[in-house]
């Protein structure tokens, strides 16, 4: 299964961030459900053209944040009830965006009523998108 | 798999060795494949247009025939010398210009079994082009002695030599153009610096060498002529020098380039530390060639006084010799030089057979003149103190040129020529010979017409006869020359007694010394037939010691003889008249 | 204001366990390499002025430096076209020079083949002379770089000398290896394929990688940590997360120009009244010193990529003595 997810090399963002945070993502969405196998390191190293490394340091992260365990023999399996974790620490995530465009909004003198009305602009426009995405 | 093998074309695999030789063929075609094409193209345009196309190869002005292609052996000799060379630039550079260098450097080689390969190729070039040249030189170059024989050892040397310095140039350079430069260029300039080198040092060691085993450079011993001239005895020795110098100059200019080559190993195995560092490769290159010009030199100095044999005991002989008569009191010197030396023990028919001039020429090697005298088969014969007269001879000549010498020996001279009781007439005659070297001979004529006068003797005729033909432009002496001798002093004493008869001024100098009655007396015992000599000699004439046991030579050595007496004997007016002379040889009767 | 390098603290110590998740066992292992002071000059420059450098098995490394610096030059160095003047390249224990280059893969930033050659006939002559020749491995390669083995090596274009030329390179498995601007000309189809076979011989065999680039991005991907070099010599040495993490650009209005920048600056200068400051460690707290000493001073914080942080980096080290 292809990863749900790419990197950027040139983004603010560190790569083992961004791989942690796709994935993280992908636990949240479902795409892997509690006892599935993560994707190894090596099979995301190649597929993204990164060093294992920094894949290694990204699922270091998960299992940092229990959203998956080391199974002997089998490599990374998602945790079970972790959808909800992994939906937490998205919230986190979500509440950073947030906050930048709360501030680029403030800049741009709008109203709170207004940025409102954007944030549900912005899920529904997602929700067209992503048909299989979070409800 | 089978596919996928055919896509990776590896299946076949070569080996190390012949992938590195078959890209350092590559390499080396950028030298060798143009040197190729122009040699073959001259050669095609010299031999084969002038068969194919006479008129057209006439309208180039190209030579036609077998003769026009003999310029083939030079052109083809020089490409051996200059090839190898810059097939060795192109092999060792080839990598950076042809950029192969990162490629084959990060292979895991040996340097070693890098620069196997190339030297291996550079060998192959020099054999291909060493055939062509001399290959050429057998077909067309039969009849030229420029390259011939001999010098073809020193073409192999010099192919040799450029093919070492050739590798050595990447030591000194990180470009190929400046590589084929250096390569072309740094070997003339080894060459000229060792032969500065060379003649700088040279003399010094030869004069260490002679310091060191007291050889004296004025008395340096010489087949031909000897000198006291210290310029040109070291020109002597330069002569023994000059071949055993070039060959270790050469020698020495292979080991640069050896070196130099291997100084450049790194580079020729795709490392670029040797020519990182230009000045410093210079440098030591710059030292090593003097250091084996000196080394040269001394090889060389040595290689000449051995082939001289270290002949200090030759030279110390002439310089005793020399010494002794430079030391010597005038009128010991002038007696000893008028005497006899090494004729002591001969009778004088032995030199009447064998010694021609041997009195007059003192001090020099009587051997000398005994060959050409008789074709007796006679090795050369050398007095016993040969070297000691050669330096005596040359003192004598010495002190003979300082004026204040000069006269005293003169003085010295004169009394011996006088003096008729202490002396022999040879040695009388001898002393006469040096005071009148030019002029008007009265001392020497009056002696010696004074001695045929008075006939005591057989060989005092005979010697005061060759003196008076000698002084009368006589080109032969005893005995093939003893009938021109007899009429040559005979017209002599005929011209002097009618210069004093007539009363000239010029007689006044004969005042007291010889009259018109003695020349009359001398004349006489000339003219007739001179049977006195075979009445005193013949019995000393058969007993000749010379080589007796062959009778061929017996044979000849009568024959000599019989030619000397009907010389002697015959009526004067047979060998000359009144007017002149008439030169006939008496007919022997056999 | 200076840099030590700070080898020990940033390595990011390579973990053998974390294969174990999804790599197949038996793997070669990277090779380590340890440049000890180097040093080489070409008359006046010093392309290498005490170089010192150290890659722990299997760690992959970038090295960032303006043009010249002697990224290339200590390429060289290692693969032996170039002889040091002092200073020594240490091998692993027990490797002669012949197997170490056996093991290493170089990647030049030009192509180095002879120009008589086919692209095919330059991948048999690396086959006949590298004895850990992977010919499967090769055809792989040249398969997923599009190699056209008939085409002449002084015909390719660019972009094509640098896919053989990571053929050439890495056609035996190579544990160490060695990249020189490895994507520079490359399409983006063949950029995606090269750094997709690079991760996976991190993968496979574990090799240990020295990158340089100027492809700052492509450093961010592929390496442990980034080394920042100039005029020969290691500056610096920072984790490639930190790079993004650590470093931060504020914009500080309301300061008098004349004003002396905090520590942890990684470079300044001045827009129109503005200090832009790039500054590594905890933004807060500089943001926190800028405040008490200039209360009126406005901060902006703007987030960088890893290519601001390099280059401010390198824009810094022009002003180091």
């Amino acid at each position: 299964m292809p990863l749900p997810f790419l990197v950027h090399s040139s983004a603010a963002q560190p790569i083992f961030r961004q791989i942690a945070d796709g994935l993280r993502a992908s636990i949240a969405r479902g795409t892997y459900a509690a006892g599935d196998l993560l994707p190894s390191v090596r099979s995301i190293a190649e597929e993204l053209g990164v060093n294992p490394n920094t894949v290694h340091k990204a699922i270091a992260e998960l299992e940092r944040e229990k959203l998956v365990e080391p199974e002997r023999g089998r490599g990374m399996v998602v945790r079970g009830g972790t959808r909800a974790m992994a939906r937490a620490s998205g919230d986190e995530a979500v509440l950073a965006h947030l906050i930048e465009a709360a501030r680029l909004a403030s800049a741009a003198g709008m109203s709170a009523d207004k940025f409102d009305q954007l944030v549900r602009r912005a899920q529904r426009a997602s929700a067209t998108t992503q048909p299989g995405g979070a409800p | 798999m089978n596919a996928r093998a055919l896509e990776q074309g590896a299946s076949f695999k070569r080996s190390i060795t012949q992938t590195l030789l078959i890209k350092d063929l590559r390499l080396a075609r950028v030298v060798v494949g143009p040197a190729l094409g122009v040699l073959s193209s001259i050669a095609l345009l010299v031999c084969g247009l002038p068969l194919v196309a006479p008129s057209l190869a006439r309208l180039m002005g190209l030579p036609t025939g077998r003769d026009g292609s003999w310029f083939l052996v030079p052109l083809n000799v020089f490409a051996f010398c200059l090839v190898p060379a810059w097939t060795a630039v192109a092999l060792s550079f080839g990598e950076l210009s042809r950029k192969g260098e990162v490629l084959t450097a990060t292979l895991p080689l040996e340097g070693a079994t890098k620069w196997r390969s190339k030297f291996l190729v550079a060998l192959l070039v020099y054999a291909v082009f060493a055939l062509i040249a001399f290959a050429t030189l057998e077909m067309v170059g039969a009849a030229m002695p420029l390259v011939a024989g001999a010098e073809r050892g020193w073409v192999v040397a010099v192919a040799l030599i450029g093919l070492c310095w050739g590798f050595g140039a990447a030591g000194f350079t990180r470009g190929i153009a400046s590589g084929f430069g250096l390569a072309t260029a740094l070997p003339f300039l080894a060459f000229l610096c060792l032969l500065v080198v060379a003649n700088v040092v040279t003399p010094i060691f030869r004069d260490l060498i002679w310091a060191s085993i007291g050889f004296d450079a004025r008395f340096f011993p010489s087949d031909t002529r000897f000198d006291i001239d210290e310029v040109s005895n070291k020109a002597n020795f330069w002569r023994h020098v000059e071949s055993p110098l070039l060959l270790s100059i050469l020698s020495s200019l292979f080991l640069c380039g050896v070196w130099s080559a291997w100084h450049a190993r790194g580079w020729i195995a795709g490392q670029h530390a040797a020519a990182r560092t230009p000045a410093r490769g210079l440098l030591k290159l710059a030292v090593l060639v003097v250091l084996l010009g000196v080394f040269s030199s001394a090889i060389a100095a040595v290689t000449a006084q051995t082939r001289l044999g270290w002949n200090q005991s030759a030279n110390q002989a002439i310089m005793r010799g020399f010494e002794s008569v430079m030391a010597m009191d005038p009128d010991k010197l002038a007696d000893e030089s008028t005497k006899e030396v090494g004729l002591s023990g001969w009778s004088c028919n032995q030199i009447l057979v064998a010694q021609r001039f041997a009195w007059s020429h003192l001090y020099v090697a009587p051997g000398g003149i005994a060959d050409e005298v008789i074709d007796l088969p006679t090795s050369r014969f050398r007095g016993p103190h040969w070297d000691e007269q050669q330096g005596k001879a040359v003192a004598l000549r010495v002190r003979m040129a300082d004026p204040n010498e000069r006269a005293a020996l003169l003085a010295a001279f004169e009394r011996i020529a006088a003096d008729s009781t202490g002396h022999e007439l040879g040695q009388r005659l001898a002393a006469a010979f040096k005071v009148e070297s030019r002029g008007v001979e009265v001392s020497l004529v009056s002696l010696a017409a004074h001695a045929i006068a008075d006939h005591h003797d057989a060989c005092d005729v005979l010697f005061s006869m060759e003196v008076l033909a000698i002084r009368h432009g006589t080109m032969q002496g005893f005995p093939h020359g003893a009938c021109e001798c007899r009429v040559r002093a005979v017209n002599r004493l005929r011209g002097v007694r009618a210069m004093l008869a007539s009363g000239a001024p010029d007689a006044a100098a004969w005042e007291g010394r010889l009259d018109v009655l003695t020349v009359d007396r001398a004349l006489a015992v000339l003219s007739a037939p001179m049977t006195f000599v075979r009445d005193a000699e013949s019995a000393a004439l058969a007993a000749i010691p010379l080589s007796p046991s062959d009778p061929a030579h017996r044979a000849q050595l009568e024959r000599r003889h019989a030619e000397l007496f009907a010389c002697l004997e015959c009526d004067i007016t047979t060998l000359i008249d009144e007017s002149g002379m008439r030169l006939e040889p008496p007919t022997l009767a056999e | 204001m200076s840099h030590a390098p700070k080898e020990t603290e940033t390595r990011l110590e390579p973990t053998p366990a974390f294969f174990a998740g999804g790599l197949a066992g038996g793997l070669a292992g990277g090779l380590a390499l340890t440049c000890k002071a180097l040093a080489l000059r070409f008359g006046r420059v010093h392309a290498l002025a005490g170089f010192d450098l150290n890659l722990a098995e299997g760690e992959s490394v970038g090295l960032v430096g303006r043009n010249g610096a002697g990224k290339s030059t200590l390429f060289r160095c290692i693969v032996g076209t170039e002889v040091l003047d002092a200073g020594a390249i240490e091998l692993p224990a027990g490797l002669s020079r012949v197997e170490f280059l056996s093991r290493v893969g170089f990647v030049p930033d030009t192509l180095s083949a002879y120009d008589w050659m086919s692209a095919g006939d330059a991948i048999a002559y690396v086959a006949a002379l590298q004895p850990r020749f992977d010919s499967a491995w090769c055809a792989q390669l040249q398969r997923l770089l599009g190699i056209d083995r008939s085409a002449k090596v002084r015909d390719l274009s660019r972009g094509m000398q640098a896919r053989l030329a990571f053929v050439l390179g890495l056609s035996h498995r190579p544990s160490l290896v060695l990249l020189d601007e490895p994507l520079l000309g490359v399409d983006a189809v063949t950029h995606d394929v090269v750094l997709e076979t690079l991760a996976r011989m991190r993968c496979e065999i574990g090799a240990t990688m020295l990158i340089a680039s100027h492809q700052l991005g492509d450093l961010a991907r592929l390496t442990d940590r980034v080394v920042f070099v100039d005029r020969g010599k290691v500056i610096e040495s920072v984790p490639t997360d930190e790079l993004v993490t650590k470093t931060t650009r504020l914009h500080v209005h309301g300061v008098p120009r004349g004003w002396v920048p905090p520590p942890n600056l990684v470079h300044t200068r001045w827009l129109d009244d503005a200090a832009v400051l790039t500054i590594q460690g905890d933004v807060a707290v500089v943001e926190q010193r800028i405040l008490s000493s200039h209360p009126n001073a406005r901060i902006e914080r703007v987030p960088l990529s890893i290519h601001e942080a390099c280059a401010d980096r390198l824009r810094g080290m022009e002003v180091l003595p």
